[in-house]
């Protein structure tokens, strides 16, 4: 009895917490959010400053240019704005790390005398470019502004658009549809300077994150095609988000040679 | 009687440069002026021609003849894979080759491009990867060496085939060596071990840049993942080109194929013993390879798509060359023709005493474009003697050019060459006597009275 | 050679000039028969015909009409080759202005048409201008280029090429015009000598009176018409 009394205490206080998460964006669409909260909100639920302590993911990046397919596993670490991606397989690239300090990206591979500092445009497999595969800071790296409402897939979604701040961040200008619901990034279209789209992509959050007791959407499939062929996909397929302490050392450049 | 006869002509004609000192000087100089121009613009057009053509086939390896998937030249940077040639075609092109006459040697070749860096910051590189079985041939070949003596003078260090494959050594260009703060190459360091910068932005990072010869590549590779290795820079070139100093780099095949993970190659590059057999010797490849594997194509060092700097110069020099040889052309056209029709409506009187005891219209044309030919002759003569001075002069002053898109600038050095020389100046004569003829037909078919009394003038 | 007595023979020969739109005739049909070794004067005034005449039967001009043989052979129906190489080889000229090529010396310019006529080798040459340079006085001159030369002497070496090829007309249009009266005697003396010494028929034109007293036959030409 005293067992059921406390499930069933636990059900009131789990349905008044998941009451409050769904009231929350319905809150949110009765005013206007400013993009750069859209974006924070966004970035979160794509890895960026989730849990202060950081977080852990894996990610499976699957490229397929229209003849050859690959595919290689990267074991992410989030902390802040640092971030180390380490491939696990194939045996081939095993041991291969990407550290993102800030905005600058260091690639290691074992046997290298030193690492190599490399641009977040670079593409890193397929379509998908370096600044892809680590957590996603948008609300950093670009000025935006929401410019309409449109529906993406039957969901209402503010359609934002983003302009970069700085010379070094992954993509010049994005189009990016945030979802009102959830306030996470379902569709994007990446332009080059001149306002050309060369990549699509959408996402998917069937992953959650504990953050703070708190089960919150995180990014589950990224796909990215290219705009002139559509051929050319890389899909990127996230599990087990977890919240994890990264001691500050896993981040310094210093100790990629070991 | 006919040699006596013209030899009495040549006589008359020779003699008849002297009636009038001032005009034929006249003449003459203008002659010797733009011929001189002439053998200057030439002769710049046949050097840049010698060291563009010996720099294009030997030290950026295009070779003679250059052998390629078809469509390889359009579509490789954007598929590789599907455009490279496989172990088996290159094996195909071995015993093609083994067949042929003229055939001094072939290599494989591969190009690549990524980020190359130093520990702290990276720049794009654009890297060829090249046979080191005959690299030391075709590097230090005699055609190369003759025309880019100056490559040589620019090279440190030392040569990537005095290296195992397993070294990772690579040469990399003067512009992208200063980029990257690498002032010494390995032979000038020894054995130093990497030196880790910790600080990126430290005021001493720069110096530290310059303490090993280590450097570290980073490209897509052909499976579609990011690849790295390291590489030990033993010797710095200069490509002579803004466009390619800042970029270019050099690596055996092994290292590259090993950065870009492929055992094919893009191409392979034969080497003619005989360069003016080329034709023959591609037409006779290309049937041999419509058989072996058709799926090939050999292309020569000229077509634009291998050579595109080559071609783009030399069609600029082209149209220079052809601008300065029509301007020469008009002036001794014009310069001809006024002195000959001045000279034959001068004797014209003389004409009619000549037509008069005898001498038919054309021995009377004989005489005069003997003069035209002896006038534009003498006026050659002493137009190559000044060009070939000239050219002395300018290759003695050592005048540094800075042309746009070449690095460092170059000196002005000019190359006479005796068959351009010998057809400038038929041509030159030809025109000589060309305008001579025009200008005295119509006077030596006049009527010999109104002649003999100087009613034609 | 044509065993004809006459070396020319011109009959009712017309040429006219144009003035602009207007023909003006200077020759209203002459006949004219000219036996060899002849030394005739053709007179008139300046304008009346005599150069054009002399043209004619030299064959450095054409009539409009008429017919003229020289030395038997028809000219009017020649082609330039063939009345050059005949000019060549039985006309000589001499010429009021001397005509001489001045970079040329006097033994050359006498060897001129000799150069180009097949019927005399090489190896006569020497003798044949050596010959006609004694007989015009000039011999010792033979080096000398014709700016170093009189008016007199000039016109003898003229006339020493005119006589070089041994042609059986000569053929002078206004030899004197250009040298003073003493030395125009001695041109017309030297051409009656030569006259005399080698038979050459000589035709020649002057408006001289004093010189027109030495010759004994006159063609007289007025308004294109031979006068009785």
């Amino acid at each position: 009895m005293k067992l059921n009394a406390t499930f069933i205490s636990s059900f009131i206080l789990a349905c008044a917490i998941s009451t409050q998460l769904s009231a929350a964006p319905a809150q949110a669409q009765a005013s206007e959010p400013t993009p750069e909260d859209l974006l924070k909100d966004s970035d979160r639920a794509r890895g960026s400053a989730a849990v202060a302590d950081g977080i852990s993911w894996e990610v499976a990046v699957d490229s397929n240019d229209g003849s050859t397919k690959s595919s290689v596993t990267y074991d992410l670490k989030v902390k802040a704005n640092d971030a180390l991606a380490e491939a696990t397989a194939p045996a081939r690239n095993k041991g291969e790390m990407m550290l993102f300090n800030d905005r600058n990206i260091w690639f290691f591979k074992p046997g290298m005398k030193k690492p190599l500092a490399i641009s977040p445009r670079q593409k890193l497999m397929g379509q998908a470019a370096n600044g892809d595969i680590a957590s996603t800071n948008y609300a950093r790296d670009y000025e935006g502004k929401i410019v309409a409402t449109e529906k993406v897939d039957g969901q209402d979604a503010w359609k934002m658009e983003l302009k970069a701040k700085a010379k070094n961040v992954t993509y010049d200008q994005i189009r990016y549809w945030v979802s009102k619901k959830d306030k996470v990034g379902i569709k994007a279209e990446f332009l080059t300077v001149s306002g050309d789209i060369f990549k699509r992509a959408s996402f998917e959050y069937k992953n959650k994150i504990d953050v703070g007791g708190k089960q919150t959407p995180f990014v589950s499939k990224m796909t990215i095609i290219d705009a002139k062929n559509e051929k050319q996909t890389t899909t990127l397929n996230y599990k087990s988000p977890r919240p994890a302490k990264h001691a500050d050392a896993v981040f310094n450049v210093n100790n990629l040679v070991r | 009687m006919s040699r006596l006869f013209d030899k009495n002509l040549a006589t008359l004609a020779w003699r008849n440069l002297r009636r009038n000192t001032r005009r034929n000087l006249a003449t003459g100089l203008a002659i010797a002026a733009g011929f001189t121009a002439f053998m200057l613009a030439a002769g710049y057009a046949y050097r840049v021609q010698r060291v563009l053509s010996s720099y294009t086939v030997y030290a950026l390896h295009v070779g003679h003849i250059g052998i390629y998937k078809k469509g390889a030249l359009e579509m490789f940077s954007i598929k590789p894979k599907d455009y490279a040639m496989s172990a088996d075609d290159q094996k195909i092109v071995d015993d093609v080759l083994k067949d042929m006459d003229n055939i001094e040697m072939s290599g494989r070749y591969l190009s690549g491009q990524g980020l190359i860096g130093n520990g702290c910051k990276t720049f794009p590189f654009m890297a060829s990867g090249v046979d080191l079985t005959i690299e030391d041939k075709v590097m230090n070949h005699r055609t190369l060496k003759r025309w880019n003596e100056h490559l040589y003078k620019h090279r440190t260090g030392q040569s990537l085939w005095e290296f195992p494959d397993s070294f990772g050594a690579v040469s990399i260009s003067a512009g992208l060596a200063q980029l990257l703060g690498k002032t010494k190459v390995h032979s000038e360091l020894g054995e130093a071990k990497p030196v880790m910068i910790t600080d990126c932005t430290a005021p001493d990072a720069r110096a530290l840049f310059g303490a090993d010869a280590n450097v570290q590549f980073a490209a897509g590779s052909w499976d579609g993942t990011l690849s790295a290795l390291d590489g030990e820079i033993v010797g710095r070139f200069t490509t002579g080109l803004q466009e390619t100093n800042n970029t270019a780099v050099t690596m055996s095949l092994a290292h590259l194929q090993k950065l870009l993970n492929t055992e094919s190659i893009g191409n392979m590059s034969v080497w003619l013993k005989e360069p003016l057999l080329l034709d023959l010797t591609i037409t006779n490849l290309r049937s041999k390879l419509q058989k072996a594997a058709p799926h090939l194509e050999a292309l020569p060092w000229r077509d634009e798509r291998l050579s595109p700097y080559y071609t783009g110069t030399m069609q600029f020099i082209f149209v220079m060359v052809s601008f300065i040889g029509c301007v020469l052309a008009v002036v001794i056209i014009l310069s001809i023709f006024n002195s000959a029709t001045m000279t034959v409506i001068e004797r014209s009187q003389e004409v009619g005493m000549f037509r008069s005891i005898g001498y038919n219209s054309k021995t009377m044309r004989k005489i005069f474009l003997m003069e035209g030919f002896f006038l534009t002759g003498i006026s050659l003569a002493c137009g190559i003697v000044l060009g070939l001075l000239a050219m002395f002069l300018v290759n003695r002053l050592h005048i540094t050019l800075e042309p746009p898109g070449v690095s460092g600038g170059i000196q002005l050095i000019l190359s006479p060459n005796a068959l351009i020389i010998l057809v400038g100046s038929a041509i030159v004569s030809l025109l000589g006597v060309g305008s001579t003829w025009i200008a005295v037909t119509s006077v030596v078919r006049q009527n010999i009275a109104k002649l003999v009394s100087g009613a034609h003038r | 050679m044509n065993a004809s007595p006459a070396i020319i023979q011109l009959k009712d020969v017309k040429k006219s000039y144009k003035l602009g739109e207007t023909d003006v005739p200077a020759l209203k049909g002459i006949n004219i028969e000219l036996k060899r070794g002849e030394f005739t004067a053709v007179v008139g005034a300046s304008g009346s015909g005599k150069s054009t005449l002399l043209n004619i039967v030299g064959c450095i001009d054409d009539p409009d009409s008429g017919s003229v043989l020289v030395d038997g052979v028809e000219v009017t129906k020649l082609d330039d080759d063939s009345k050059s190489a005949l000019r060549n080889r039985k006309i000589g000229f001499i010429f009021q202005s001397f005509n001489l090529v001045p970079v040329l010396n006097v033994y050359e310019n006498v060897e001129l048409p000799l150069l180009i006529n097949p019927d005399i080798p090489r190896s006569e040459h020497q003798d044949r201008v050596s010959q006609a340079l004694k007989d015009v006085a000039i011999d010792h001159l033979a080096k000398n280029l014709p700016d170093q030369l009189s008016g007199g002497q000039r016109q003898r070496v003229a006339i020493a090429r005119a006589l070089a090829g041994s042609p059986a007309l000569v053929l002078a249009d206004e030899p004197t015009a250009n040298l003073d009266s003493v030395n125009s005697h001695r041109i017309i003396d030297l051409m009656l000598e030569l006259n005399a010494k080698r038979g050459v028929t000589f035709l020649f034109s002057t408006h001289d009176e004093k010189l027109m007293a030495r010759v004994s036959r006159h063609i007289q030409i007025a308004d294109g018409l031979i006068k009785a």
